[in-house]
């Protein structure tokens, strides 16, 4: 089959089949004649999906699977894995500090001020490394959480776009 | 383009990996597959490149969401993915309404002269394409010798306007309207072998 053929889709045949139909001083429709023609077209050779197409369909789906949260890297489950540990440590040494750190609240009763004055200091030592480490591990911790809310909200109006364009395939299923 | 593509090599190894998120898995089975669903599901169910485009993508996009989902199936996932391809070009014509669904759709014609459907197979469409090619020429043979030489040289042989008007003895304007008839023709040659030619959506 030689590429310079004209395709099934070619539109050179309905102008061909337009031109018959007006030298026959008719009009209207001719949408029953050019599905007979792409019949026959198609059992000569389909028509085919060139690469450059094949391309473009990809990009354009790569990025929306993508956004669907379903593919993922090794490495990137790895990132995931430390990213988690990540927010796990920093959130108990946000606990430990708030805990240690926060005066008491609520309906209990004042501190008595001497047995405030006499109870030993938290050691200056393990506050400052505490504190070290929250400095360290927040960002990443409020980068993850912020990520993961993005693709939530992205894959839940992918998911309801999709529903409302396929009412009959929510969901993907056949 | 593969015209007759079998399964891949552990196709079934493949499957499982895009299941389990490997992208280049499911890039794989999209480069596979994706050709052959486009000429021979697409196009003929949508008669629209745009449309078979556009039908391709949603495809295998709901075939991703769908795939952890997916239950192996000897021989290949194509019938799988042909199942989607058809779900989602109904969904489309229905959507573009009934005067859409005419244009130049061809796959009721290619279902009711291609015989019943081989079995479920990823070269499944050659065959099929075989069997329209062979019922084709037996509708040709019971039409107007003119009519049949024009639909054969035109849309099967590939010959240019000028060789068959040429042939034809005819001028160029003149074989428009021999190729216009002979459309008609067909339909009512398939009509009275008992083969119906319509246009609509089962």
């Amino acid at each position: 089959m030689s590429d310079e053929k004209p395709g099934v889709l070619d539109p050179q045949w309905e102008d061909a089949l337009r031109a018959g139909q007006a030298a026959e001083g008719e009009r209207g429709s001719v949408e029953s004649e050019l599905a007979v023609l792409h019949l026959l077209r198609h059992a000569r050779g389909p028509q085919p999906l060139e690469p450059d197409a094949l391309d473009a369909v990809w990009s354009e789906l790569e990025p929306e699977i993508a956004g669907q949260g379903g593919f993922t890297t090794w490495w990137q489950r790895l990132f995931d894995w430390r990213v988690g540990v990540g927010v796990a440590v920093a959130s108990a040494a946000a606990a430990v500090i708030f805990f240690a750190a926060s005066p008491a609240q609520g309906p209990l009763p004042p501190p008595d001020a001497d047995a405030v004055a006499q109870a030993p200091a938290l050691d200056p030592t393990l506050s400052a490394t505490l504190q070290t480490q929250f400095d360290l591990l927040e960002p990443a911790a409020r980068a993850q959480i912020d990520g993961d809310v993005a693709a939530g909200r992205g894959a839940l109006r992918t998911e309801l776009l999709a529903s409302i364009a396929a009412p009959g395939t929510v969901g993907g299923a056949p | 383009m593969s015209a007759r593509p079998q399964a891949l090599p552990k196709e079934r190894t493949i499957v499982e990996r895009a299941q389990r998120g490997d992208r280049r898995a499911f890039e794989r089975l999209y480069r596979h597959y994706a050709p052959t669903l486009y000429s021979y599901v697409l196009v003929p169910m949508l008669g629209d490149r745009d449309d078979a485009h556009d039908c391709l993508r949603e495809t295998f996009m709901a075939a991703h969401r769908a795939l952890p989902n997916y239950a192996w199936r000897e021989p290949s996932i194509y019938g799988w993915f042909k199942t989607l391809a058809k779900n989602k070009a109904r969904d489309l014509l229905r959507a573009s309404g009934r005067r859409q669904r005419l244009r130049g759709s061809f796959h009721e014609h290619v279902e009711a002269l291609g015989g019943p459907p081989p079995p479920t197979t990823a070269g499944e469409e050659e065959v099929r394409r075989a069997q329209l090619r062979g019922q084709i020429e037996a509708v040709l043979e019971t039409m107007n010798p003119r009519y049949a030489a024009v639909l054969r040289m035109r849309l099967l042989d590939d010959r240019d306007r000028e060789s068959c008007a040429e042939e034809l003895d005819v001028k160029i304007g003149t074989l428009d309207v021999i190729l216009f008839r002979a459309c008609k023709a067909f339909r009512t040659a398939c009509e009275k072998q008992g083969v119906s030619l319509h246009l609509e959506l089962r």
